[in-house]
C-alpha cells in the first residue's frame, strides 16, 4: 500500500515537472518581443565600441564597473531603451547572469555570460522593472538595473 | 587512525579541505584562511558543547568538521568573521536540537540559510563555483577533477547515486524547458555539482529507501526551479533555492526517511 502510494506520488512529481516545465517555457517564450531578439545578437562579449547608428544619440548608457570589490555602482536606474555596459576591472574572468545563482531564470536576456579582465559586456533594456544579476563565479557580486 | 580514515564523513572532509586548499592555491586570501579555520573550530567547539548538554557519549567530531568546512566555501568570504562562526553555531545547533530521533535539516543548509535570514549575509559558493569544466582548456580539467571528489564519499561508499542523478535529471529538465536548449553545462555547474554530491545526499537527513531517495532527489530538482520563479515576485531573491529547496525537502520526507 505504501509502495503504491509512493509510486502515485512519483507520478504526481513527474507530471507538474512537464506541466510546470511546459508552462514556464510557454511563457519566457511570450515575453520575448523582437526588439529582444535582437537584442541577444548584440550580447556577445567585445571589446569593441560598435558603430554610431541613428538610434545612439537618443540612447542613454549607463556604465558599471566589475572591480575585486564587485560591481560599481551596486544599483543603476535607466529608461526604457537604454543601454548598460559593463567593464571587467576585476582582475579576473568574470560572468554577468541574471539572478538567481546559479538557475538564472528571473530575467533569461541577462545571462550575457563571461567575459575577461578589461572585456565589456553591454544590454539594452527594452522593458520596464527592476532587474537582478551577479557574477556566477563568485555569486555575492550582485548588481541590479532598474529600468523605468 | 586507519579507521578513522575510513569513516565516510572523515573521507568527505578530506575531499573539502582538498577543495579548499585548491582555492587558497588558485587564489590566496588571509581573510578566507581565518574564516575557514574560524568556521570549523565554531562547529566543532559548538558539538562538543551540545552533545554534553543533551549528555550523548563523545565522538569524533567529523561531522562537524564537515558541516564547517561546507558553510566556509559557501559563505561570502568578504563577510565579518562572526557570519560563518554563528552559520556553524546554528548548523550544530538544529543538528542536536531540531530532531526526532535524528536531525531533521541538512546543518550546514540551515546554518547558512539562518544566517542569510537573520543577518542578510549572502551564500555566495565561492570556493565551487569557479571551477568551470572548459573542455578546451586542459587547465580546467584539475580543478574540476578535485571538485568531483567528494563523489567518491556519495556516490561509491554512501550509495546515495539515486538522488544525486534524480535531482540532476529534473533540474536538467527544467532548464532544458526554460532556456529552450539542451546544454551539458547545466549538469556541469561547479555550484550544481557541489550542492548534488555533497549537500544533497547528506546521509542522515535523506531517504535510505532506493525509491523514496528518487523522489527525494526529483523533489528539491523540482522545487529549486520553482523557488527561482517565486522568491524574486516576493522581494526575497537573497534567499538561495539550492539552499531553500533542501531544507523544504528535509522537511518533507524526514517522515519517509
Amino acid at each position: 500500500m505504501n509502495q503504491k502510494v509512493l509510486l502515485a506520488a512519483g507520478a504526481a512529481v513527474l507530471v507538474l515537472v512537464i506541466a510546470g516545465g511546459l508552462l514556464f517555457a510557454n511563457k519566457a517564450n511570450n515575453t520575448k518581443t523582437p526588439s529582444q531578439t535582437s537584442t541577444v545578437q548584440e550580447l556577445s562579449p567585445t571589446s569593441e565600441v560598435q558603430s554610431p547608428t541613428p538610434t545612439d544619440a537618443e540612447q542613454n548608457e549607463a556604465t558599471v564597473t566589475l572591480t575585486s570589490t564587485g560591481f560599481s555602482p551596486k544599483t543603476v536606474t535607466i529608461k526604457v531603451g537604454d543601454k548598460v555596459v559593463w567593464n571587467n576591472e576585476s582582475g579576473k574572468d568574470a560572468t554577468v547572469n541574471s539572478a538567481p545563482h546559479p538557475v538564472h531564470t528571473s530575467y533569461p536576456l541577462l545571462n550575457l555570460g563571461g567575459f575577461s579582465d578589461g572585456e565589456t559586456l553591454e544590454l539594452v533594456f527594452e522593458e520596464a522593472g527592476t532587474y537582478n544579476y551577479h557574477n556566477h563565479l563568485n555569486a555575492s557580486q550582485t548588481g541590479s538595473v532598474t529600468v523605468e | 587512525m586507519r579507521n578513522l580514515l575510513h569513516q565516510s564523513k572523515v573521507q568527505l572532509s578530506l575531499f573539502l579541505l582538498l577543495i579548499y586548499a585548491l582555492n587558497l592555491f588558485a587564489n590566496f586570501s588571509q581573510h578566507a584562511v581565518i574564516s575557514v579555520f574560524l568556521a570549523v573550530s565554531a562547529a566543532v567547539l559548538s558539538d562538543f558543547i551540545f552533545l554534553k548538554v543533551r549528555r550523548v557519549k563523545l565522538f569524533f567530531p567529523s561531522a562537524a568538521i564537515a558541516t564547517g568546512l561546507i558553510i566556509a566555501l559557501l559563505t561570502d568570504p568578504n563577510l565579518p568573521f562572526y557570519i560563518p562562526i554563528l552559520a556553524s553555531v546554528f548548523a550544530i545547533l538544529a543538528k542536536n536540537f531540531i530532531r526526532i530521533g535524528r536531525h531533521i535539516f541538512n546543518p550546514a543548509s540551515i546554518g547558512l540559510i539562518i544566517t542569510v535570514l537573520l543577518f542578510g549575509a549572502s551564500v555566495s559558493w565561492w570556493g565551487v563555483a569557479w571551477e568551470i569544466l572548459d573542455l578546451t582548456n586542459f587547465q580546467t580539467l584539475v580543478p574540476f577533477a578535485i571538485l568531483l571528489s567528494p563523489a567518491f564519499v556519495s556516490i561509491y561508499r554512501m550509495k546515495r547515486w539515486r538522488i544525486i542523478l534524480s535531482f540532476l535529471l529534473i533540474y536538467g529538465l527544467w532548464q532544458t524547458l526554460i532556456f529552450q536548449k539542451i546544454s551539458v553545462q547545466f549538469f556541469l555547474d561547479p555550484t550544481v555539482i557541489f550542492f548534488s554530491i555533497v549537500m544533497l545526499p547528506e546521509p542522515m537527513t535523506t531517504p535510505n529507501n532506493h525509491l523514496r531517495q528518487i523522489l527525494f532527489g526529483s523533489f528539491v530538482g523540482l522545487v529549486v526551479i520553482f523557488f527561482a520563479f517565486v522568491f524574486p515576485v516576493f522581494n526575497i531573491s537573497n534567499l538561495d533555492p539550492l539552499i531553500s529547496s533542501l531544507l523544504l525537502g528535509n522537511l518533507l520526507f524526514f517522515r519517509l526517511r
